[in-house]
C-alpha cells in the first residue's frame, strides 16, 4: 500500500469541481451519491493500521524496526481478512 | 483499538493444527489453547466474570485468536479474539476487551501505553501503482453490525476494458459481463449462509448480467465524459443459484485528445435479499458500493 498519488487527486479535483458546473444534472446526481456512499475514514479505520501481506514479511520487518508485531490467527482454511471478504 | 494498535506491524494467518508449515508463533498459541484450557490474564477479569470451568471454557472458544509478538518472533500474549465478558451486569463490548488485551501486552513489552499516539492517515490497498479500479462495498444491516464494515477490493483495469469504455459521441451499448473483473467484487463481507460449508470462503459473483448504456454526458474544461448505467444481476457460485440485483452508474473522464478514460467515479444501489429464519421471512437489506479508479495516469 502507498498513498495515493498526486494524479489521482487532482483527477477527483477535476470530477468534483464538474459536478458544480456540469450542464449534466445526470453527474451532479452520480458525483452527490458517490460522496454519500462513499465510506467514510471512520469506517474505513482498520486501514489506519500498518498491514503487510504475510507472517513471514511482518517478522522480517519486525526485526528491522524493531517493533512488535500484531497477529491475528484464524482457524479456518480461509481467512483473508485484508478485503473484509472473510 | 486502533490507536492501541499503531506502534504494531499487523497482519493475519489462517490453517489448520495439522498443516505441515504451522508458523512457530502459531504453534505455541494453538498448544496453549488446546491443552488443559488457557487462562486468561487474572486482572480486570476477575471483577467481571465468574471463574469458568474448563468445559465452559472450551465451549466458549472460537477459532480466532490474536497474538502478540516482540520484534523476534517470541509470543508475549496472546488472547481469544471472541471470547470476551460481553454479557451480564458489567458488560464490556469486543472493541474495549481487545483494546484492554491490546494495551496490556503493550505493557508487557515496556512500550508507551499510556500515551496517546498519532493515528496513521487511511491507506487503502493498490496495485503498486499500476491503474486499477477500487470498489468499496457496505452491506447495511442494521441487525449484523459486522456485516456492515465496508470491503475493499482492487482490481486491474486491462486493455480490453479501456478498449470497451473508449470514447464516442454516439450512445452504444455494453454488456456487464464484459465488466465481470470489476463488478464481481460487489459482494458482502462472509454473510454466514453464503459461505462454503467446507473451504469457509464466502462464495464468490460467478455470473454477472445485463445490457449497460454508454451515453455522452458533456465536456467541461479539457475532459469529456461519458456515462454508463443500467440494472445487472449477479448470482453466486453456491449451487442454489442466488443472487441479487442492483442499479450501476459509472462516470468515466476522457482527457482531451484521447480516447482512454483517465478516471472514473461510479455507485451501485442494490438490494441483498438474507432469510430471517427466526421471523421466517425475507429481508431486503441495501448493498451500496462505489468505484474509483486508482493510478490511471500512470
Amino acid at each position: 500500500m502507498r498513498p495515493f498519488v498526486s494524479a489521482f487527486v487532482v483527477l477527483l479535483t477535476t470530477l468534483t469541481a464538474t459536478a458544480g458546473l456540469a450542464s449534466e444534472p445526470s453527474v451532479r446526481r452520480l458525483l452527490a451519491r458517490y460522496n454519500t456512499i462513499r465510506p467514510d475514514d471512520d469506517q474505513l479505520a482498520m486501514y489506519r493500521l500498518d498491514w503487510v501481506a504475510s507472517l513471514a514479511e511482518a517478522q522480517d520487518l519486525a526485526l528491522l524496526e524493531n517493533r512488535p508485531v500484531c497477529l491475528v490467527v484464524i482457524h479456518a482454511r480461509y481467512g483473508n481478512i485484508t478485503s473484509g471478504h472473510c | 483499538m486502533v490507536r492501541a494498535l499503531q506502534p504494531y506491524i499487523v497482519t493475519s494467518w489462517h490453517g489448520h493444527r495439522n498443516d505441515p508449515d504451522l508458523p512457530e508463533a502459531v504453534r505455541t498459541v494453538w498448544q496453549e489453547k488446546f491443552s488443559s484450557g488457557h487462562k486468561p490474564r487474572p486482572r480486570e477479569l476477575k471483577k467481571t466474570v465468574e471463574p469458568r470451568s474448563p468445559q465452559e471454557h472450551r465451549q466458549r472458544q472460537s477459532n480466532v485468536d490474536i497474538a502478540i509478538l516482540d520484534s523476534e518472533g517470541n509470543v508475549v500474549h496472546w488472547f481469544d479474539a471472541f471470547q470476551h465478558p460481553g454479557r451480564g451486569p458489567q458488560t464490556q463490548t469486543l472493541a474495549t476487551y481487545t483494546a484492554g488485551e491490546i494495551q496490556f501486552a503493550t505493557s508487557e513489552l515496556g512500550l508507551t501505553a499510556g500515551r496517546r499516539r498519532a493515528l496513521r492517515p487511511v491507506d487503502l490497498p493498490d496495485l503498486a501503482g499500476a491503474p486499477a479500479v477500487r470498489i468499496l462495498c457496505t452491506l447495511e444491516d442494521d441487525r449484523m453490525l459486522a456485516y456492515s464494515a465496508p470491503t475493499v477490493e482492487v482490481v486491474p483495469i486491462t486493455g480490453a476494458e479501456r478498449e470497451l469504455l473508449a470514447w464516442s459521441d454516439q450512445q452504444r451499448t455494453v454488456e456487464a459481463s464484459a465488466l465481470k473483473s470489476w463488478l464481481a467484487q460487489v459482494y458482502p463481507p462472509g454473510v454466514m449462509e453464503r459461505t462454503n460449508p467446507q473451504t469457509k470462503e464466502a462464495y464468490r459473483i460467478e455470473s454477472v448480467e445485463g445490457t449497460l448504456t454508454l451515453t455522452p454526458a458533456g465536456t467541461r474544461g479539457k475532459h469529456r465524459f461519458m456515462m454508463l448505467t443500467g440494472t445487472i444481476g449477479l448470482t453466486d457460485e453456491g449451487e442454489d443459484y442466488f443472487g441479487y440485483d442492483g442499479k450501476l452508474e459509472l462516470l468515466l473522464a476522457y482527457p482531451e485528445g484521447s480516447d482512454n478514460f483517465s478516471a472514473l467515479r461510479g455507485v451501485f444501489d442494490g438490494i441483498y435479499p438474507r432469510f430471517d429464519r427466526m421471523h421466517n421471512r425475507q429481508r431486503n437489506i441495501p448493498l451500496r458500493a462505489v468505484f474509483e479508479s486508482i493510478d490511471t495516469d500512470s
